[in-house]
């Protein structure tokens, strides 16, 4: 998942409205901040599978 | 302390008063608990209506008259299941028994009440949550490890005699390690999970806490319905050392020494250590990430959205990160899981056991907040839990601090009863074994 706007934030919001889910913006921002951790993640299992 | 099988024998044999050792128990709750927070409920009523049925000569199995606490994912017949959560606070008692606890009665268990716990097993230590997190017994103040935090500290405190936890990455063996315990993870679908609040299905399991291996493997026994190995002598054992897995998980210095002093005492009773190479090892976390946060935002998606002000925001964010994971992603790691299962397997199969340390470091305080939501974290026990392989966490010492420390064995998959059996040889030899803490709650 690659942030397309500044932070982040805007990517993790909408992407939890297509399953219905509306958190607090300190949940939106955490999850935002763990976007490059999580592209890591990916990419790591992705080349390895 | 008397363990499981000998206080079962004396049960059985009329020498011990099962009513007398429920209301042992009931006596450490009450002075215990208020300070240390094991428990969430107590069900005193029922504990001294089975004990006294008990002594009145009914059914006695392997397990009479040993007084069990159940973590509170698993449902108790007349106790509301809540995981420590809001969202299940005001749930109705459970109708019937879990698979588990239903087992554990059926061999004569007495089941004194539920444990504390992380809120859904996942969003802790929190004091957002409706029950405090539960104290480590070792220190006040200390972390106890998560997510079945209560079940250790009961048994650690002698509330119980042995407690139920649930581990879906560690959250049996790492309390039983920073409680100075012994906590068993078996290999996945051997116990039933029936009658439980789930994280992550093709991870999750059920095992027993207990002071030592030999009283775990009295309760996994009963609850996987297998009989318990005839004891297994360390001379002559092959016993891997996974060490690129132990450095990438970066250990204290006091870890690393431990770990080697447990090692040493194994080679003096005879056996063989043997190096183990595991060159996927840095993929096994990232590999469990995915899958644990998938599942689980699979599960608790539309709860999340029907009720996100009922969950900590640990367990909301737990949750919702499985929905940033693309299902390409998701698809990978299970391909990835394959590969790395039959990597594992293949370094097992020239061995016994593996044995690595439980954890990195000795408990930390619980004001340290959230110590285990990063993929990095629990780097000893998540990669056998993606491997659904049978491990167990035994005392192995204490760290800098004083706080106990574990070693962990992990067996091929399907030998638990044969992993349980060399477990109790090891501990035997290793200088922790049944060490109790002070009791500063008192």
């Amino acid at each position: 998942m690659q942030p397309t706007d500044d932070n982040g934030e805007a990517t993790v919001r909408a992407t939890l409205a297509q399953v219905g889910i509306v958190l607090p913006a300190a949940d939106i921002a955490f999850l935002a901040a763990q976007l490059p951790m999580l592209a890591r993640t990916i990419h790591a299992v992705a080349q390895a599978a | 302390m008397t363990g499981v099988a000998a206080t079962a024998a004396r049960v059985r044999a009329g020498i011990l008063d099962p009513v007398r050792l429920a209301q042992h128990h009931l006596a450490r709750i009450a002075a215990g608990n208020p300070a240390l927070h094991a428990m969430i409920a107590v069900a005193e009523a029922p504990l001294l209506r089975d004990a006294a049925r008990l002594a009145r000569g009914a059914a006695r199995g392997p397990l009479a008259g040993v007084v069990v606490a159940i973590k509170d994912v698993f449902d108790v017949a007349g106790l509301p299941t809540t995981a420590n959560a809001r969202l299940f606070v005001d749930a109705a008692p459970a109708a019937a028994d879990s698979a588990v606890v239903a087992r554990l009665r059926g061999a004569g268990a007495l089941i004194i009440g539920k444990t504390n716990c992380w809120e859904m097993s996942v969003g802790g230590p929190s004091r957002n949550s409706p029950t405090p997190p539960a104290v480590n017994p070792w220190a006040p103040g200390a972390d106890p490890g998560g997510s079945s935090s209560g079940s250790a500290v009961a048994v650690a405190s002698g509330m119980a005699l042995a407690a139920i936890g649930g581990d879906t990455g560690g959250s049996i063996r790492l309390p039983a390690a920073f409680c100075g315990l012994a906590g068993f993870k078996p290999t996945h679908g051997a116990v039933p999970m029936q009658g439980s609040i789930p994280f992550a299905d093709s991870l999750d399991v059920a095992g027993p806490i207990a002071a030592t291996a030999a009283d775990c493997a009295a309760i996994h026994a009963v609850l996987a319905g297998t009989m318990i190995h005839p004891p297994v002598a360390l001379a002559g054992l092959r016993i891997g050392i996974p060490h690129a897995l132990v450095a990438h998980g970066n250990p204290t210095n006091a870890v690393s020494e431990n770990f080697a002093a447990a090692c040493a005492a194994l080679a003096l009773a005879g056996a063989r250590l043997v190096p183990v190479a595991l060159p996927s090892a840095p993929l096994f976390n990232a590999c469990y990430f995915l899958i644990a946060r998938s599942e689980a935002h699979a599960r608790w998606r539309a709860t999340l959205a029907a009720h996100p002000e009922d969950l900590n925001a640990l367990t909301r964010r737990s949750f919702a990160i499985g929905a940033l994971i693309p299902p390409d992603a998701v698809a990978d790691a299970i391909r990835l899981r394959i590969r790395l299962r039959a990597e594992l397997a293949a370094a097992t199969a020239m061995v016994d056991v593996l044995a690595l340390p439980t954890l990195p470091d000795e408990a930390g305080d619980l004001d340290a907040g959230d110590a285990f939501s990063r993929p990095d974290t629990a780097p000893y026990t998540r990669p056998f839990s993606l491997a659904g392989v049978p491990a167990i966490s035994i005392p192995s010492g204490f760290g800098a601090r004083g706080r106990p420390l574990g070693l962990q064995l992990v067996a091929p998959h399907g030998t638990d009863a044969r992993l349980l059996a060399i477990a109790t040889a090891a501990e035997l030899v290793l200088p922790a074994t049944g060490m109790r803490p002070q009791e500063w709650w008192r």
